[in-house]
């Protein structure tokens, strides 16, 4: 792929949960100081689904958190949608430019839990907060990339764009139907802390990631617990954000809690 | 288990081949080249004084060794803390050990399910779909036979056990782990659409021996063939034999007989494109026609922006979109700046929520776990615990999703509620009203109609209805090779494993635990 709009991508960034990732050259027109924009490129949809996702990305767009990546514009062309963001060339969690030292594995899912509660303050619910979407800046963190696949497609679980990788870190209440809410992202993040924490294992263990089916499967049959070395406090804090709804911490609770490990 | 091995085992009728060497038992399609593997691996296993776990683990290779549909097999053998089996394809087991009764059906795996059951066990029942109704008398201590099954009780020595004709049908056993078991004619959880108890004159099914033609037990009636789903009146009441679980994957076979694909003649619905549309080059701006799709095949690479290797890159390219790569480049394009202090920032709008809906309520039973299921089926749909339907009160409930529909392009849309399938489903009336989901499907010949097909949530089940689609849409009941076509405008029930032709060239699957 070449472009899109006024974009000239260089090259492709990867794949995230519903679309791919392009490293592009900033187009003239976009009011901000940086040579490269990373583009996320998510196919055709109709234009009511185009407009919903637009809408939702405006009011990501319109929360105020050091700890949110900029979003710069989102448009359609062809009836293909894309958006822009700042681009943070240390890649993330999930797929680090270098492999992080574990206390700044940790510092990003604190910024990432810190811009989860700037979003849950506005009444926007994340929808995906997975190692993949926290970035890794030099001081810590940022949360990326609103999940939009329940936007642009309602009901779609996995959109057919991309792999299936997110499902191990969603709330199972969500995988079995019901409605997203910050409890959910709150499970997310324990599921994000607890990989970022052992070094990249699931609280699922291992997965069959090949098979969409069969890693479904696995999911629905399989109690999430802590499964890596982790320490005694952490392993207590996984636990409080995967446990039951009710009473799990807030996003910031989860933030105040890491860095009082660091 | 005992030293003895099996006990008294007893073949059951049927078209395959049931073989007991050394204390194994392996039941298969006789049908299908491998089953000479499979016989290969009970002998190697039994030669090397293997076990059920050896035997597993052997037959399991063999099975993996194939290529297309899985085949119908099951074996089991003794191991020390009880005993090991494997089922895969439409075959199925059920062993009833320490903890109570486990069934197994190969289907529920999409490559097989095995499982080690603790003993003592006092029962074993390995079956193809079509097996009949064990003869009380009939014994296999060892060999190879044709048959359809195999039951079998270690804690029998091996002589007659019954006291008398199949006693179990009447009395609900005390308890389940204790009790004999019910006769093995309960239908099996497959989704096999014809039990053998309808004697349907199928080509490769024989006719039964005689003395094999007892009635298969009470036949469960209440269940068999319902199109839509009974409102579950009364099961609180003992049911026996069990339940009926899910028969409700013959009737699309039944009722669109194997027509001729693909093109029939469909009623001109105005909604609907003429066929074979090309795909004209969509026009700029607003508009929801055939557009480009980012094929979903890139390589599984984890999410977000990252550093990509060069190979990534490559393939990034060469996935990029499709064999026709840039015919949108020329088109012109709109956007809005989502910068603070853009021109044409506006005050942010909260956030839609698009996600439904209460959800339906159904009349369902709790597993042991809480978990919500279809009072109809034998065991969990999440964590594949037996119901023991007696003693569970049916309640109404949040309805859960009944599965997915998984597409050929990953696309999983889950059902917890009714989808409009098509081309440009978003300007359908009934999309509009917000009574269905739309769902776009496209395909570069144009086969998929604006409005093609509506996928209807009905209790527990999942309908299709065509609706006068140019093409048509086909099903393939799950165990048939062959695609059906379905009438427009009426409702079908699929059975999970079902899958879905839209148009000419784009498929579906349903999944489900559910009633599979």
């Amino acid at each position: 792929m070449e472009g899109i709009a006024d974009y000239k991508f260089v090259r492709s960034l990867g794949e995230g949960n519903h679309g791919e990732f392009h490293l592009a050259r900033k187009p003239e027109r976009l009011p901000v100081d940086a040579e490269f924009v990373a583009v996320k490129v998510l196919g055709g949809t109709g234009a009511d689904a185009f407009r919903r996702a637009t809408r939702e990305l405006k009011a990501f767009a319109a929360v105020r958190s050091p700890y949110l990546v900029t979003l710069y514009d989102a448009g359609q062309q062809g009836g293909v949608f894309y958006y822009s963001m700042e681009y943070l060339p240390a890649g993330s969690l999930g797929r680090p430019a270098e492999p992080p030292s574990r206390e700044r594995a940790l510092r990003a899912v604190a910024c990432a839990a810190h811009a989860a509660q700037a979003l849950h303050e506005e009444g926007i619910v994340h929808r995906d907060i997975t190692p993949g979407n926290v970035l890794l800046t030099e001081t810590g963190g940022k949360l990326s990339d609103l999940g939009l696949s329940q936007v642009l497609t309602p009901g779609a679980t996995v959109t057919g764009m991309g792999a299936l990788g997110s499902v191990e870190f969603t709330d199972p209440a969500v995988l079995q139907g019901d409605r997203p809410t910050p409890a959910s992202d709150v499970w997310s993040l324990g599921a994000t802390l607890h990989w970022a924490a052992s070094g990249g294992t699931g609280l699922y263990g291992e997965l069959p990631v090949h098979d969409p089916l069969l890693t479904l499967r696995k999911i629905n049959s399989t109690a999430p617990e802590v499964r890596g070395e982790l320490a005694p406090e952490l392993a207590e804090l996984v636990r409080a954000c995967t446990g039951d709804a009710g009473k799990r911490p807030t996003a910031r609770g989860v933030a105040d809690r890491i860095h009082a490990l660091l | 288990m005992t030293d003895q091995g099996f006990g008294a085992v007893r073949p059951l009728p049927g078209n395959g081949l049931v073989a007991h060497v050394g204390g194994l038992l392996l039941v298969c399609d006789a049908a299908e080249a491998v089953a000479e593997d499979l016989l290969g691996a009970v002998r190697e296993t039994a030669a090397s004084g293997g076990d059920g776990r050896a035997l597993a683990r052997r037959v399991a290779q063999v099975l993996a060794s194939m290529m297309g549909e899985p085949v119908a097999c099951a074996v089991a053998g003794p191991v020390p803390e009880g005993v090991a089996v494997l089922v895969s394809g439409p075959a199925s087991a059920s062993v009833t050990g320490a903890g109570g009764e486990v069934r197994l059906a190969g289907r529920d795996a999409l490559t097989w399910s095995d499982r080690l059951v603790p003993g003592p066990v006092t029962r074993v029942e390995l079956r193809l779909p079509e097996a009949g109704a064990a003869q009380r008398l009939a014994r296999l201590d060892s060999g190879v036979v044709v048959g359809g099954g195999v039951e079998c009780d270690p804690s029998e020595a091996g002589e007659a056990p019954w006291s008398a004709q199949r006693p179990a049908a009447a009395s609900p056993a005390p308890s389940e782990s204790s009790a004999r078991p019910v006769p093995s004619a309960r239908p099996v959880p497959s989704s096999h659409p014809a039990p053998p108890a309808h004697p349907e004159p199928s080509a490769h099914q024989a006719q039964p021996a005689p003395e094999f033609s007892v009635p298969a037990a009470p036949e469960p009636a209440a269940g068999a063939a319902v199109p839509g789903p009974p409102p579950v009146p009364d099961w609180g009441a003992p049911l026996d034999p069990g339940p009926a679980p899910m028969e409700r994957s013959g009737p699309p076979v039944e009722t669109a007989p194997p027509g001729p694909p693909p093109y029939p003649l469909g009623p001109a619905d105005p909604y609907t494109a003429p066929p074979m549309e090309p795909q004209a080059p969509a026009p700029a701006g607003w508009h929801s026609e055939p557009m480009p799709q980012i094929p979903p095949q890139g390589p599984p690479s984890g999410p977000g922006p990252v550093m990509a290797g060069h190979e990534d890159i490559e393939t990034a390219r060469a996935n990029g979109m499709g064999g026709d790569p840039v015919d949108f480049r020329h088109e012109s394009f709109e956007y809005e700046l989502l910068t603070p202090g853009g021109p044409s920032q506006t005050a942010p709008e909260m956030p839609v929520q698009p996600e439904p809906e209460s959800r339906p309520l159904v009349y369902g039973v709790d597993c042991k776990n809480d978990h919500f299921n279809d009072p109809r089926v034998p065991y969990c749909a999440v964590c594949g615990i037996a119901l023991v339907q007696r003693t569970l009160v049916p309640y109404k409930g949040p309805r859960p999703p009944l599965g997915v529909l998984l597409l050929d392009d990953g696309m999983t849309l889950r059902l917890d509620t009714d989808y409009l399938l098509g081309r440009d489903p978003e300007r359908a009336p009934e999309v509009a009203d917000g009574s269905v989901r739309p769902a776009k499907v496209t395909s570069p010949d144009g086969s998929v109609s604006r409005r093609h097909l509506r996928v209807a949530l009905d209790g527990w089940d999942v309908n299709l209805v065509d609706l006068g689609s140019v093409n048509g849409t086909q099903i393939q009941p799950p165990n048939d090779p062959n695609f059906y076509d379905i009438p427009p405008n009426e409702p079908v029930t699929v059975a999970p494993g079902t899958t879905v032709r839209i148009g000419v060239s784009r498929t579906m699957r349903y999944e489900s635990h559910r009633n599979g």
